[in-house]
């Protein structure tokens, strides 16, 4: 079985819901004889992806859906081998780094041998031309996802591979920001900014698929889940199924996940008590996040808004401030759980201060 | 049985060490080897007249044990080894008849910690039994051919062992040039096969080879089977249960699990025959006879015999390895004669001397860590010690004085890890830097803005207990992380000693200046738990230590990554053939029981909201799913085994499986819903 995230996702530039203006950029772009290098970039859960698959599909065609999924395996200078998952159809290829270590995608196990994949497969792909004459384009396209996870070293082979292969091969990049792409990439790609939709915009989409699922969302509820889900459809779709599933009359609480509750939990143990051995039973809880993979900068995120939303209004940019100071700290260190530890001490340390202060 | 022979001369003859290099054209190494074994060899009378030239040679080497009553492994053991290798390599027919139906005796396992007469008892008792002994010896020669050798070694392994199983053949006589050639090799058909140099088993494909020959080696049918006799080191507890957890992939430690196969130790073939410490009585008994031995002859000019105080102190310091022992009574002996000039007590002279080695600086009188002896082997006690000493800090019960062991550089939490500016520069190197310190500051107070990081000297310096504590800085730090909240009693204690953990953990961050900075960042701990502590510790009894679980939450989730990452592909693949198959039809609903999810999910996006939310959403009617997908239910590398099918399984295929993990694991999956309620009415409450 799919999700409704996936299943409902729209499939043409056509169909799309929001940003007409952008769609119809878009449209034109892909009608035109000439197509350019993209960097896609906005918020999760916006729509990047559903906007490339898009133009991908106005470029080539219902054909392009037809995807094969296979393991590329490379070999480097110094003889490891490289793994690397790749979506393809005959008319593109999709690259998508591995989840790393620290939760950090990368494109290879090997520290910087990205810049080695990257260059064969685009090479590959560039040096193959069209043979399908019924091709609507004599170009390839290739996407790189996440690409901001791609190391210096292999952007600038790839801005390079850009400039020489421009005949037969588009790059698409895709990225949540374009802080950690290089200068010479940006300048050479047309960036396509998509925004997160708006409340509204997300109100209508789950409508939509309310109706597609033969089932009506009262519209607070609706307006409700857009709220909660800052911006980001894919969550909302998310939410509103789960919602469904369960049961819920549409007016009790939004459903979250579940690593956000055990979070919320940890965040009122904290307020609740500040002692050496409550800091214990804290860690523990910590690791067992981390264990499961929730990126120890989101912890630490989540955990302080959920504190700041329990204490008093005085002591919140002093939590705040130390939160920074742990979350650079952390950046700098490599053992996550030291930091996280040490905040939710601190915290503990103020929060038991202002305490005392408040009853005197 | 059997009463030991009459050895003296029965002794060299059978005590031929056979080496059969994996190689069979003779490298240097080999040689050098067996030669060290021909020393070995040698008869007690040659040795005697020869002291003089074998003066370099090591006690341990020197005075190996040749027959029972100078083994100083309890009688029982011996016993149990020798009726094990009796019916092991017995010929008499019935035996053998018996070993062959019942498959026994095939191998054995010695573990042990290292020191503990394993080898010397394998020898001793294959020198009385008159049964060869074929080694395994890891070439050392193989680095030059870059990718071949890992299969090569290989190679030579497997037709190591299966040519020493057959009988004795053409190798052997071979070989036989090399040792002792003044008689010829004896006709005894009784051999056994040694393997305690172990080839890379942290390497894959090595150690399933290996293990393919233990098995085919237990399971064989061939008539005769010469026993495979395994030697183990049980290496410490502490450092060698996280190993190396950066080298994830590998089976971290060598011990008896990974390195027999479940079905070999199971089986009727396998004994294992473990060795415990050495007791310091009858290691002193041993001691003593040997010391005699050496000085007993003549007086050495050279060496200084030492007093029986000092063999019972070392024997009970070395925590049972009779190997540690001999060899720090040799350097004790040796050292004496350096220091002989100066008029001391013995019992002074020798404290300096294990002082001066074993810690380079000097210490306080009453840091009874760095007392100990030359080499002091009872690591695990001393290392729990240390860490006991770190997170109670005893400090002087005299005035207050400056607080001399840690101040604040700047504004946050950076540390510097040396204490006051004077002791800096005298530091490292000097050898009162400590005391001094006393004396000097004594009359020194902070101001009164001050005051609250004031506090009285330290009994023993961190860092000396640090490197008593004979592990590295990220162990260490991580164990104190581990146990500090029990110690302390105020939260401010916890802020910090847990600022400095983090302060060690960024100063080495970078593994490229790792090592250099592991000093730094191990100070660093040890100082800014010490420092923290401002009331007195809880009392607790000693041992109440728990170790990090920092090394297992990493493999844990490296381990759910991969999963995660096998388990993407799978889902995408299934979303590929979803979309070709209903061409993107949105409207068909639930097609089959197939999970998908599209690859135009970010791996960030699917961890944090796609598999969360799915596992609310397929809860209520896929019980497998929802186990593979929960993450706050069961782990979900232990679940995505049942979720193997590939995706061009036929839908009824996996019905049927779900229906089978469903007759198992329904109570479990209830009980996990009923957590998940239970999680919730918390979130309401």
């Amino acid at each position: 079985m799919s999700l409704w995230v996936d299943r409902h996702r729209p499939t043409s530039l056509d169909r799309l819901d929001y940003h007409p203006d952008l769609t119809h950029q878009l449209k034109k772009m892909s009608n035109s004889s000439d197509f350019p290098h993209m960097l896609v970039y906005g918020p999760s859960g916006a729509g990047k992806k559903t906007r490339i698959m898009a133009v991908l599909k106005e470029l080539y065609g219902p054909s392009v859906e037809k995807l094969k999924i296979d393991m590329r395996t490379f070999t480097t200078p110094s003889n490891r081998k490289i793994e690397i998952n790749i979506v393809s159809s005959n008319y593109h290829m999709e690259i998508t780094p591995r989840f790393g270590d620290n939760e950090i995608p990368v494109f290879s196990d090997v520290g910087s041998q990205d810049r080695l994949v990257i260059q064969e497969l685009i090479k590959e792909v560039a040096q193959t031309q069209q043979v399908d004459s019924s091709a609507k384009r004599a170009f390839k396209v290739v996407i790189l996802n996440e690409a901001d996870s791609l190391s210096k070293d292999a952007q600038h082979a790839l801005r390079r591979t850009m400039e020489k292969y421009m005949n037969n091969l588009r790059v698409i990049l895709c990225t949540n920001s374009t802080s950690r792409i290089i200068g010479p990439i940006r300048s050479r790609c047309l960036l396509v900014r998509v925004a997160a939709p708006s409340a509204d915009e997300i109100t209508t989409v789950l409508t939509k698929v309310g109706i597609k699922e033969d089932f009506s969302i009262p519209h607070e509820f609706a307006l409700k889940i857009a709220e909660k889900s800052n911006g980001n459809l894919r969550r909302a779709l998310l939410m509103l199924e789960s919602a469904k599933v369960k049961q819920m009359s549409f007016a009790s609480q939004i459903p979250l996940t579940d690593w956000e509750n055990y979070i919320s939990e940890t965040a009122r143990a904290i307020v609740a008590e500040q002692t050496p051995k409550k800091l214990q039973e804290i860690r523990g809880r910590l690791y067992e996040l981390l264990t499961h993979c929730i990126a120890p900068e989101i912890i630490l995120k989540t955990l302080l808004f959920d504190i700041v939303k329990l204490v008093d209004v005085t002591i919140v940019p002093e939590i705040i401030r130390i939160a920074a100071d742990y979350e650079q700290s952390m950046r700098q260190g490599t053992k996550p759980i030291f930091h996280l530890e040490a905040f939710v001490a601190k915290f503990m340390a103020i929060y038991k201060r202002f305490l005392f202060e408040l009853m005197n | 049985m059997r009463l030991p022979k009459k050895v003296k001369t029965g002794a060299t003859k059978s005590n031929k060490k056979v080496k059969q290099s994996p190689e069979m054209d003779v490298d240097a190494i080999c040689d050098s080897d067996s030669d060290q074994e021909r020393e070995r060899a040698t008869p007690r009378e040659n040795q005697a007249n020869a002291r003089e030239e074998t003066m370099s040679l090591l006690w341990v080497d020197k005075h190996m044990p040749l027959i029972e009553r100078e083994l100083a492994v309890h009688p029982r053991k011996i016993s149990d080894v020798r009726e094990w290798l009796q019916s092991a390599v017995s010929t008499d027919p019935l035996d053998t008849a018996m070993r062959n139906l019942h498959k026994s005796h095939r191998l054995l396992a010695l573990t042990g910690k290292s020191g503990v007469g394993k080898t010397a008892t394998i020898r001793m008792l294959a020198m009385e039994l008159d049964v060869d002994v074929v080694e395994w010896v890891n070439p050392t020669h193989g680095y030059a051919s870059d990718d071949s050798y890992s299969p090569s070694i290989l190679s030579k392994f497997t037709e190591f062992v299966s040519s020493a199983r057959k009988a004795n053949t053409l190798v052997f006589t071979n070989e036989s040039e090399l040792d002792e050639s003044a008689y010829p090799l004896t006709k005894t058909s009784k051999k056994l096969i040694l393997i305690e140099d172990l080839p890379n088993l942290s390497h894959t494909a090595t150690r399933t080879l290996f293990h393919a020959v233990l098995q085919s080696h237990v399971q064989s049918q061939s008539a005769v089977v010469y026993p495979i006799v395994l030697i183990l080191s049980d290496t410490v507890a502490s450092s060698s249960d996280h190993s190396d957890w950066r080298a994830s992939s590998f089976e971290s430690g060598l011990n008896l699990k990974n390195l027999v196969p479940e079905d070999v130790r199971t089986s009727s073939g396998f004994s294992r025959i473990h060795f415990n410490p050495i007791a310091p009585s009858i290691l002193v008994k041993s001691l003593n006879r040997i010391i005699d031995q050496e000085f007993g002859v003549r007086k050495d000019a050279v060496l200084k015999k030492p007093t029986r105080q000092e063999i019972e102190s070392v024997a009970h310091s070395c925590g049972g390895d009779i190997r540690n022992a001999l060899n720090t009574l040799q350097f004790l002996a040796l050292n004496r004669h350096t220091n002989s000039s100066r008029n001391i007590s013995s019992q002074e002279r020798s404290q300096r001397i294990s002082q001066q080695s074993s810690s380079q600086r000097s210490v306080a009188k009453n840091d009874s860590i760095s007392k100990s002896d030359v080499g002091n082997r009872n690591v695990n006690l001393i290392f729990y010690h240390a860490l006991n000493k770190i997170l109670i800090g005893k400090r002087e019960d005299l005035r207050l004085i400056l607080s001399s062991e840690f101040f604040c550089v700047g504004s946050f939490k950076h540390y510097a890890g040396l204490s006051t500016s004077e002791q800096c520069d005298q530091f490292p190197g000097s050898s009162e830097s400590f005391s001094t310190n006393n004396d000097t500051n004594h009359d020194m107070h902070l101001p009164r803005h001050l005051s609250h990081h004031e506090r009285k000297p330290l009994k023993s310096n961190p860092e000396n207990v640090f490197e008593a504590s004979h592990v590295d800085s990220d162990t260490f730090t991580a164990y104190l992380a581990q146990n500090y909240t029990s110690y302390f009693t105020d939260i401010e204690e916890c802020v910090l000693a847990a600022d400095a953990y983090c302060t060690a953990d960024t100063l080495s961050g970078s593994w490229k200046n790792r090592s250099s900075m592991s000093v730094y960042s191990a100070s660093i701990a040890c100082r800014g738990t010490v420092f923290a502590r401002q009331l007195p510790a809880p009392s607790q009894k000693f041992g109440g230590m728990n170790k990090p679980h920092l090394f297992t939450a990493l493999k844990e989730k490296r381990e759910t990554l991969d999963t995660l990452q096998e388990s993407k592909t799978r889902w995408h693949k299934a979303y590929a053939k979803y979309l070709e198959s209903e061409d993107g039809d949105s409207s068909k609903g639930n097609g089959n029981g197939v999970f998908r999810i599209s690859h135009n999910h970010s791996s960030q996006a699917i961890i944090l909201e796609v598999l969360p939310f799915a596992s609310q959403i397929i809860a209520p009617t896929d019980t497998q799913l929802m186990n593979t997908l929960s993450f706050f239910g069961p782990r979900i590398c232990k679940f995505t085994a049942m979720d193997e099918n590939d995706c061009a399984v036929e839908i009824s295929e996996e019905y049927e499986q779900i229906g089978k993990t469903r007759g198992s694991g329904g109570i479990h999956s209830a009980t996990i819903m009923d957590e998940d309620a239970a999680i919730e009415d918390d979130i309401e409450d």
